[in-house]
C-alpha cells in the first residue's frame, strides 16, 4: 500500500501537469482567435476573386488547362496536410487514419499515387510505415504567410502542368469551429468552375460584356486562375492551423479536467490513510494506557 | 464611386465612398473617375493612390501583383502584397534595394528569381518616392 509520503508526491506531480496543460490550453485559445482572424481576413479577398472569376467566364469564351479535367486520369498527386506538434487530441491521427484508408482504397485505380506531406506529423507516421514521400514540408506552426502558400502552390502548379499529375488532392482538416473539425478530401487541380463556390452569380447585366481587358482577357484569367488557386491553398493551410489549435484547446482542457478528477481522488485517499493513521496511533496511546493501569 | 481594397491577408478598404483612384496599371497609370467605363487590368507595382469623398488629400499606398476591375458600382482592387506609409522603414529598405541591386548585378538567376527580385526591387524603391512625397 502507498505511503502517505507517495500520495503527496502524486498529488504534486499531478498539480503540476495540470497546470501545464492549462496553460498549453490558454496558448491555444490565443492562437486559435488569431488564426480565425486570419480566416476571416481572407474571406473577402477570397469572395471578390471568385466573382471577377465567374464574371469573367460567364461573360467571356475563355478557356484554360487548368480548368479542364484531363480525360484520363492515371496519376495522382495526394497532399496532406497535418500539423507539426501532438498533443492535440484526434487531429493527426484521425488525418492518418483518413489518408491511410484513402490510400488503400485508391492505390488499385491509378498508375502512380504519390504523397506530398505538410506537416511532420503525418510524414512520421507514413515513413514509419514504409511509405515515403515525394515532396514533404514542416515548421507549418509558426503563423502560416500567403508567400508560403503560394510557394506551395506553385509547386503543385508546375507539376500539374507538365504532366507529372492528373489530379492533385488535398486531405485536411477542416474548422467548423473550436470543438470540431472535419477530415475533407478535395481535388484541388483541375479547378472546377461549376462547384457550388461558382454558381452564386449576381446578376449579370451588371457586368457588361463590353469590358475593356488590359491586357486580353486570356492572359489575365490565367493569372487570376493561379492567384484562385493560391489562395485555396492558403485558405485550407489556414483552416488547418486553426482547427489544429482548436483540436489542442479542447484536448488540454480535457485533461486539465482529467487532472482535476485525479487530484480529487488521490486527496480523498490521503485524507483516509491519514485520519486511520491517527485512529491507529489513538487507540495504541489508549491501549497502552489501559494496560499501565 | 465605391473603393475595395484588399490583400489575402487584410482588407484595408471596404467599400469607401472615393471621388478619384489613381491605379497603377499594366500599361501605365490610370486614373480613375467616376464613370469610367468598364475595364479590368493587371495591376503593376507602384503607388496607389485614392481621394476620399469630400477630402482634398490623397491617400497612398504601395501595391504590387494584382487586378484591379472597374464597373458601374465602383473599384476592386486586389492585391497581392501591400506596403502601408506607415510601414515604411527607410533605412531598412535602402539597404535591401543596395544588397538586391548587387544581387541581381551578380548572381546567375533563374527566371523566377530575377522576377521575384525585380518587383521586390521595384517595391522598395516605390515605397521610398511614397514616404518622401508626404
Amino acid at each position: 500500500m502507498a505511503s502517505l509520503k507517495d500520495i503527496r508526491l502524486r498529488i504534486e506531480s499531478t498539480k503540476n501537469t495540470q497546470q501545464i496543460t492549462r496553460a498549453m490550453k490558454l496558448t491555444s485559445a490565443a492562437k486559435l482567435r488569431r488564426a480565425q482572424n486570419n480566416i476571416t481576413n481572407m474571406r473577402p479577398y477570397a469572395l471578390s476573386l471568385r466573382q471577377v472569376i465567374s464574371d469573367i467566364v460567364a461573360t467571356q469564351k475563355v478557356s484554360h488547362p487548368l480548368m479542364e479535367p484531363r480525360q484520363q486520369v492515371k496519376k495522382v498527386l495526394l497532399v496532406v496536410l497535418t500539423s507539426d506538434r501532438g498533443l492535440c487530441g484526434g487531429f493527426n491521427s484521425n488525418i492518418n487514419r483518413f489518408a491511410d484508408n484513402y490510400i488503400r482504397e485508391n492505390k488499385n485505380k491509378y498508375e502512380v499515387m504519390d504523397l506530398f506531406f505538410i506537416g511532420r506529423k503525418g510524414h512520421d507516421y507514413f515513413v514509419r510505415k514504409g511509405i515515403l514521400p515525394t515532396e514533404y514540408i514542416s515548421k507549418l506552426d509558426k503563423d502560416i504567410s500567403f508567400d508560403l502558400a503560394s510557394k506551395v502552390a506553385d509547386k503543385l502548379l508546375k507539376q500539374y502542368l507538365a504532366g507529372d499529375y492528373d489530379e492533385i488532392r488535398l486531405i485536411y482538416n477542416e474548422f467548423k469551429s473550436a470543438i470540431s473539425q472535419i477530415v475533407t478530401c478535395e481535388t484541388l487541380i483541375p479547378i472546377s468552375t461549376e462547384s457550388s463556390s461558382f454558381t452564386e452569380q449576381r446578376n449579370k447585366q451588371q457586368f457588361s460584356k463590353e469590358l475593356i481587358f488590359e491586357p486580353s482577357a486570356e492572359s489575365i484569367i490565367e493569372d487570376l486562375l493561379i492567384k484562385h488557386f493560391d489562395l485555396q491553398v492558403y485558405r485550407t493551410m489556414s483552416e488547418s492551423v486553426a482547427a489544429e489549435h482548436g483540436a489542442r484547446m479542447t484536448a488540454m482542457e480535457n485533461a486539465t479536467n482529467n487532472a482535476k478528477t485525479v487530484i480529487d481522488s488521490l486527496t480523498l485517499t490521503y485524507n483516509k490513510l491519514r485520519q486511520e493513521k491517527i485512529t491507529t496511533e489513538l487507540t495504541e496511546i489508549t491501549s497502552g494506557a489501559e494496560a499501565l493501569k | 464611386m465605391k473603393l475595395t481594397l484588399l490583400t489575402p491577408e487584410k482588407k484595408i478598404v471596404m467599400s469607401q465612398e472615393v471621388e478619384e483612384v489613381l491605379v497603377p496599371g499594366h500599361n501605365g497609370e490610370l486614373d480613375i473617375l467616376p464613370g469610367h467605363a468598364p475595364l479590368m487590368t493587371l495591376l503593376s507595382t507602384g503607388i496607389l493612390r485614392w481621394k476620399l469623398k469630400g477630402s482634398i488629400e490623397f491617400h497612398k499606398i504601395v501595391v504590387s501583383w494584382g487586378y484591379c476591375e472597374v464597373n458601374p458600382e465602383g473599384v476592386i482592387v486586389l492585391a497581392e502584397t501591400s506596403v502601408l506609409p506607415e510601414e515604411v522603414q527607410v533605412e531598412a529598405f535602402k539597404s535591401e534595394i543596395k544588397t538586391l541591386e548587387t544581387k541581381l548585378g551578380v548572381e546567375d538567376l533563374n527566371n523566377e528569381q530575377w522576377n521575384e527580385s525585380q518587383r521586390r526591387l521595384s517595391e522598395l524603391k516605390s515605397s521610398l518616392e511614397m514616404g518622401f512625397q508626404k
